[in-house]
C-alpha cells in the first residue's frame, strides 16, 4: 500500500482537477453588444447588450456604462435592463476622437468591470471628437468572487486548459523518460531498459493522439478550423510522425541488442527534433497558441491564479497516469517474455 | 473502431442540437459553440475518458490474452 502512495496521489490530483475545473463558475462578461445605429455622431442611439453569467437586476441600482474611445469615456445616459443578461444602453451622439472604434465597459459592485474591447465600430469620418466626456465611478476593479477569466470567444472553453493541455505535458514527460532509458541502457547495455524506453513512447503516442484530437475539436470551435496552418500544430505532428517512425524501426532489425542500440539513438535524435519543434520554434514564429511570438498579451489571463493550482494538479496526474501505464506494459512485458 | 467513430460523430453532432436556441446571439448557441463553448469542454472531457479507457480495456484484453500463455505454461 505505502510503495504505491504515488498511484494514490495521481488519482486524487486528477479527481481535484476535475471537479475544480468544472465546478468554479466563469466570470460575468459580455458576449455581444449590437448599436440601433451605423452613424452614431447625428442622433442618440441605443446599444443592446448581451451578457453572460451577468446579474444585471439584481446590481440595477448600482450599473452603469460607458464607451471608450482613445482612452476618453463617455457615459450612458440611461441603462435599461431587461433581464440579469440583458440591457439596452442609451447614448448621446459620440463622434469618435481618431479610430472609428469603441470599447463598451460596464460596472456594478457585484460583478466588478465587464470590458468589451473594440465592441462598437461606427462609419462616421466625423473626427470632432467626443463632446460629453465623463467621469465614471469605478470603486474598485478587482473581482470579489472565485471564478475563471471571462474571454472573448473562448468562454467556457478556457476549462479546456486542464483537459487538453496537460495530454501533453503528459506526452512530454514520457517522452523524457523514455529518453533517460535511452541513456540508461546505452551505458551498461541492460535490455529491461530499452524495454522501458519503448513501452514508455507507446504510452506518450497514446496521450499525443488524444493532444491532436482534442485540440483539433477545440480548434474547430474558437479557431473555426479542425487544422490550421499552425507551428505548434505541424511541429507536433511531425513530432508524432517521428516516434511512429521509431515503433516502426524497431520492428525491422530482428536481433535484440542491435534493435535496442540503433532505435536507442534514433530516440535521442527525435528528442532533440521534438524540443526544437514543440519547444523553440512556436516561440520563433507567430502561433495561435498562447504564450507564443503572435499574442504575448494572451498569456496574462490564460494562467490566472484560479486556474493555476487545477492546471498544475491536472498536468502532475496525468503524468502520474501515464508512468503508471508505462510501467503496468512494462511488467506485462517482463511477464511475456520470462515465460516464452 | 467504426462504432467507436460513429459514437463520436453522434455525440458532437447531438451536442450541437440539444443546447440550440433562439437568442439574439445565435452564434455562440449554435452546434460546438453552444452553451457559451461549454459543448466543446463535454466533448473534450467524454473524448478523453473514452480514449483511456478504450488503451485500457486493449491493455486488459493483452493481459488476459497473457495470463492465458502463463497458465498454459505451468500446465505442460
Amino acid at each position: 500500500m505505502l510503495r504505491n502512495w504515488w498511484k494514490f496521489l495521481g488519482v486524487l490530483l486528477l479527481a481535484y482537477s476535475i471537479y475544480a475545473g468544472l465546478a468554479t463558475p466563469l466570470a460575468p462578461g459580455i458576449i455581444s453588444a449590437k448599436s440601433s445605429a451605423t452613424y452614431t455622431s447625428d442622433s442618440t442611439f441605443t446599444v443592446t447588450v448581451f451578457g453572460y453569467n451577468t446579474r444585471f437586476q439584481t446590481e440595477q441600482s448600482g450599473l452603469h456604462a460607458w464607451l471608450m474611445n482613445n482612452d476618453k469615456p463617455v457615459c450612458a445616459i440611461r441603462v435599461e435592463v431587461i433581464d440579469e443578461t440583458h440591457a439596452v444602453l442609451h447614448f448621446p451622439p459620440v463622434a469618435p476622437i481618431k479610430d472609428p472604434l469603441f470599447t463598451l465597459k460596464m460596472h456594478s459592485t457585484g460583478d466588478g468591470l465587464l470590458v468589451m474591447e473594440n465592441a462598437i465600430w461606427t462609419a462616421d469620418t466625423v473626427t470632432a471628437g467626443l463632446t460629453q466626456v465623463c467621469q465614471p465611478k469605478v470603486a474598485s476593479e478587482d473581482q470579489n468572487y472565485h471564478a475563471y477569466p471571462f474571454r472573448y470567444i473562448l468562454y467556457e472553453s478556457i476549462r479546456n486548459l486542464f483537459l487538453h493541455v496537460p495530454m501533453w505535458f503528459a506526452m512530454i514527460a514520457l517522452l523524457s523518460w523514455s529518453l533517460y532509458n535511452n541513456f540508461r541502457y546505452l551505458r551498461g547495455f541492460n535490455i529491461n531498459y530499452d524495454h522501458r524506453a519503448h513501452e514508455s513512447v507507446k504510452v506518450a503516442l497514446v496521450f499525443g493522439m488524444l493532444g491532436l484530437i482534442t485540440g483539433s475539436i477545440w480548434a474547430r470551435s474558437t479557431w473555426g478550423a479542425w487544422w490550421v496552418d499552425d507551428t505548434k500544430l505541424n511541429g507536433t505532428a511531425i513530432t508524432m510522425l517521428s516516434y511512429l517512425a521509431y515503433l516502426v524501426l524497431r520492428n525491422s532489425i530482428e536481433d535484440e541488442q542491435k534493435r535496442a542500440r540503433v532505435s536507442s539513438i534514433y530516440s535521442i535524435f527525435a528528442y532533440v527534433m521534438m524540443l526544437v519543434l514543440i519547444g523553440l520554434l512556436p516561440r520563433l514564429n507567430d502561433s495561435l497558441h498562447p504564450g507564443n511570438g503572435g499574442n504575448p498579451a494572451f498569456s496574462n489571463y490564460d494562467l490566472d491564479n484560479t486556474m493555476r493550482p487545477v492546471f498544475y494538479a491536472a498536468v502532475l496526474g496525468w503524468i502520474i497516469i501515464g508512468i503508471w501505464i508505462s510501467g503496468i506494459r512494462y511488467r506485462m512485458r517482463k511477464l511475456k517474455e520470462a515465460h516464452t | 473502431m467504426k462504432k467507436l467513430a460513429l459514437l463520436v460523430i453522434l455525440l458532437i453532432s447531438f451536442t450541437g442540437t440539444a443546447f440550440s436556441q433562439s437568442s439574439m446571439d445565435e452564434e455562440i448557441f449554435k452546434t460546438l459553440r453552444g452553451n457559451a463553448s461549454m459543448n466543446v469542454v463535454i466533448v473534450v472531457a467524454m473524448l478523453i475518458l473514452a480514449g483511456i479507457f478504450f488503451y485500457l480495456f486493449r491493455l486488459d484484453r493483452k493481459l488476459n490474452k497473457l495470463e492465458q500463455e502463463v497458465n498454459e505454461g505451468k500446465k505442460s
